[in-house]
């Protein structure tokens, strides 16, 4: 509204008058006719008195496609020549248009109302004598000439969409043959056909897999206990012997492993216990200590001694 | 002429075939009856996948899963041709190879019978496409520039859903905004072979002249 007061309506153009009477009306009464055909449509037909309400207004509003549109629009319900559009008549046209917003549609008109103060802009600088220190014609902006080019780049793609449009287009003129594939007994029955247990058995055995490589149980080819009462039988019967004596021949490196185990088992269970001094009466070479071994406590033996110790030579004695 | 040609085209005539004499005039005809049995299981195949293509297939993808050379294919696309002559399908080379489409007399029927399969673009998307179509590649900006309204991504986004436009690059300037190019499908959708095959812009005196 304030815009269509502040508008002077002195300028000397031609159809201003006439033009600004149209521009009044028609978008009071274009919404009464519902199926908007903009540019066929007449006007004028129904009385000036007609009240439309607002918001009918920014209905009709949104068939154009934006302020460009509309812009176009008025050109030709003007019959003017685009490519030499009188600039000041459309401006007074539109901006009577856009006055007619009520303020709940400023959301709808945000892009007509750049478009407005664009106009406001062309049309001061037609009102205003060009300040003669203006020498640079070909520098100089003219927001006319490129108001101009805008609309018709405008016009020309909107007259483009329409060819794009008339285009034959899949799915609405033409349309692809659409044949489904196979039934899906058919597909299935050329794939091979797996058990329906294979998930379970997959399932079971990834279950399984971890248990098998942490428990690899082994038989014992040499028993503990075996050993453990041979050795009680032999010892208990003779007294004392060495460890070499003991040991049964056929069982080879892990009987001696698991002798061994028994020997300290037996000594554990105090049924039996090493014959130090008879171990240190066999002269050995790198058992210097022999005459000391009836004073010495085993705790006190350096670790040389322990190093030259020979297993077979261990002197057992049974002492239950 | 003691060798017939098995991979001779149908309807190549053999005019040393029908000169000779009669035992191998014979031989001839079987050939000529073999390559066109061949030929016409060709078609079939071709037949079959496009029927069970998705998506169109263009001659290498046909020529590579049927072993066939150009001139193979090009005959056997013949007899194909031929054969749905007959029926109700046609076979439609667009910009990313053949399809099959229902024969074109059909169209008002399906477009009766199935209203709600037709797809009536607005005239903003078709605006939008249209800058894109004939002005790529271009920014969001451009798009705005040109139509004076603020771009709706809810019309970008239904062109990019239908995968007629692509984001393919960025412009050099503040921002880098993306650069919206056409597809291939937006040239099958419109049954254009190529951007070239565009409806031409119209001429800006024409245009106020005629309208005006």
């Amino acid at each position: 509204m304030m815009l269509t007061d502040s508008l002077p309506a002195n300028d000397d153009s031609a159809g201003s008058l006439s033009s600004q009477s149209d521009a009044n009306t028609a978008p009071m009464v274009k919404p009464a006719s519902p199926a908007v055909r903009i540019y066929q449509t007449p006007v004028e037909t129904l009385p000036d008195d007609l009240y439309i309400p607002p918001q009918a207004f920014a209905i009709w509003l949104e068939q154009f496609e934006g302020p460009l549109d509309f812009l176009l629009y008025l050109v030709k319900k003007n019959n003017f020549d685009l490519t030499d559009t009188a600039i000041l008549p459309i401006t007074e046209q539109y901006l009577a248009y856009i006055g007619e917003l009520d303020e709940d549609h400023f959301e709808l008109a945000g892009d007509y109302l750049l478009m407005a103060s664009t106009l406001i802009a062309i049309k001061s600088e037609l009102l205003l004598p060009l300040p003669e220190t203006n020498q640079s014609d070909s520098e100089a902006r003219d927001p006319k000439a490129e108001l101009i080019a805008r609309l018709e780049e405008y016009a020309q793609i909107k007259e483009a969409s329409r060819r794009l449009d008339a285009l034959v287009r899949l799915e609405r003129d033409v349309f692809v043959a659409m044949a489904s594939l196979p039934s899906p007994e058919v597909m299935a029955a050329q794939l091979p056909n797996y058990p329906a247990t294979l998930l379970v058995d997959s399932l079971l055995k990834m279950q399984l897999k971890p248990d098998y490589q942490m428990h690899t149980v082994k038989a014992d080819s040499v028993p503990l206990e075996d050993r453990i009462a041979s050795i009680t039988r032999q010892l208990s019967a003779r007294g004392k012997g060495r460890f070499a004596e003991l040991l049964d021949k056929s069982q080879g490196r892990l009987g001696v492993v698991v002798s061994f185990v028994a020997v300290l088992e037996l000594i554990k269970r105090h049924l039996i216990v090493i014959d130090y001094d008879s171990a240190a009466t066999r002269p050995t070479p790198h058992s210097p200590a022999v005459n000391d071994a009836n004073t010495i406590e085993t705790s006190e033996r350096s670790e040389e001694d322990f190093a030259n110790f020979t297993l077979s030579e261990l002197f057992l004695k049974w002492v239950s | 002429m003691t060798t017939p040609n098995n991979t001779l085209a149908p309807n190549d005539p053999q005019p040393d075939a029908l000169a000779a004499t009669e035992s191998t005039a014979a031989d001839a005809a079987q050939s000529i009856a073999d390559s066109h049995a061949r030929f016409e299981t060709l078609s079939r195949y071709i037949e079959v996948l496009l029927h069970a293509s998705e998506t169109p297939l263009d001659d290498s993808q046909l020529r590579r899963h049927l072993s066939l050379s150009k001139q193979e294919l090009e005959t056997a696309l013949l007899v194909l041709q031929q054969r749905l002559s007959t029926g109700v399908l046609q076979l439609n080379q667009s910009a990313s190879g053949y399809r099959l489409q229902i024969a074109d007399r059909y169209s008002r029927l399906i477009q009766k019978v199935f209203p709600q399969r037709l797809e009536n673009l607005s005239q903003a998307l078709l605006e939008t496409l249209s800058v894109i179509a004939y002005r790529q590649p271009v920014t969001r900006s451009d798009i705005e520039q040109i139509r004076g309204v603020t771009v709706s991504s809810n019309i970008l986004r239904q062109l990019f859903d239908k995968g007629w436009i692509v984001e393919k690059g960025y412009k050099d300037t503040l921002g880098r905004p993306a650069l919206l190019h056409t597809t291939a499908e937006f040239l099958d959708a419109f049954g254009l072979a190529s951007l070239d095959e565009l409806p031409p812009l119209p001429d800006l005196s024409a245009l106020s002249s005629s309208e005006g």
